[in-house]
């Protein structure tokens, strides 16, 4: 791979890890609400909360 | 979700009622005791036109049998999306907990069964992260999209650029 080619892989990078750090904060907030939600619609806690 | 979209017109194709949360979360209960939620969040992939990413989470007790409502509700909600947003849509499969397999095959499940047809123009491929981890991706876009080649081109560069090693 030459210099540009690595440059613009880099680039690229640099975009996925931005797209998927905002991915990862909505997802810890969409957990702590579902968490609450569950336990008032069911009075238990769930046992799986995640990504689908 | 920062982004408007018709509960109405959701609901009248779903088969699960969809609320919105306080959060402005897109949710709704399955008939087996799972809590679903959805969102639409911007994405830096597509730089060509507007994208976002949708990102689907869900909180429950047991493993659900096939749930064939699941899969209408989210068609029914992702149609809806791209009926009023005319911008490319990026599902990104979550890696972090060895379950992505499982996921993919979901998702790709789901977007199979749909007669997008002529609507929408729908592309799986996979994306190697900066730890050489496979994540499967897919992209959803209107054919009525004015720079639908462009996106695709740009989406396509990306999966290419990123499968060849430094």
């Amino acid at each position: 791979m030459d210099k540009t080619q690595n440059q613009k892989r880099e680039e690229i990078l640099k975009r996925l890890e931005s797209t998927r750090e905002r991915k990862r904060k909505r997802l810890a907030e969409m957990e702590e609400y579902l968490r609450k939600a569950y336990k008032e619609e069911f009075g238990v806690e769930p046992k799986y909360v995640g990504a689908l | 979700m920062n982004q408007p979209i018709s509960l109405e017109a959701i609901n009248a194709m779903a088969p699960y009622i969809v609320h919105f949360t306080q959060d402005g979360l897109l949710r709704f209960k399955t008939d087996f005791g799972v809590i679903i939620t959805i969102d639409f969040i911007e994405d830096d992939l597509v730089t060509t036109d507007e994208s976002y990413q949708i990102i689907l989470a869900n909180a429950n007790k047991k493993k659900s049998p096939n749930d064939e409502k699941v899969k209408d509700t989210v068609l029914a909600i992702t149609t809806q999306f791209l009926e009023e947003h005319q911008s490319a849509l990026i599902y990104l499969c979550e890696t972090n907990d060895g379950k992505q397999l499982a996921r993919e095959r979901l998702f790709k499940t789901w977007i199979n069964a749909y007669d997008y047809g002529t609507r929408f123009f729908c592309m799986f491929t996979s994306i190697v992260d900066s730890e050489g981890i496979n994540n499967a991706a897919a992209i959803i876009i209107r054919n009525d999209n004015p720079n639908l080649r462009e996106i695709v081109n740009e989406f396509t560069e990306v999966s290419e650029t990123l499968r060849q090693k430094p």
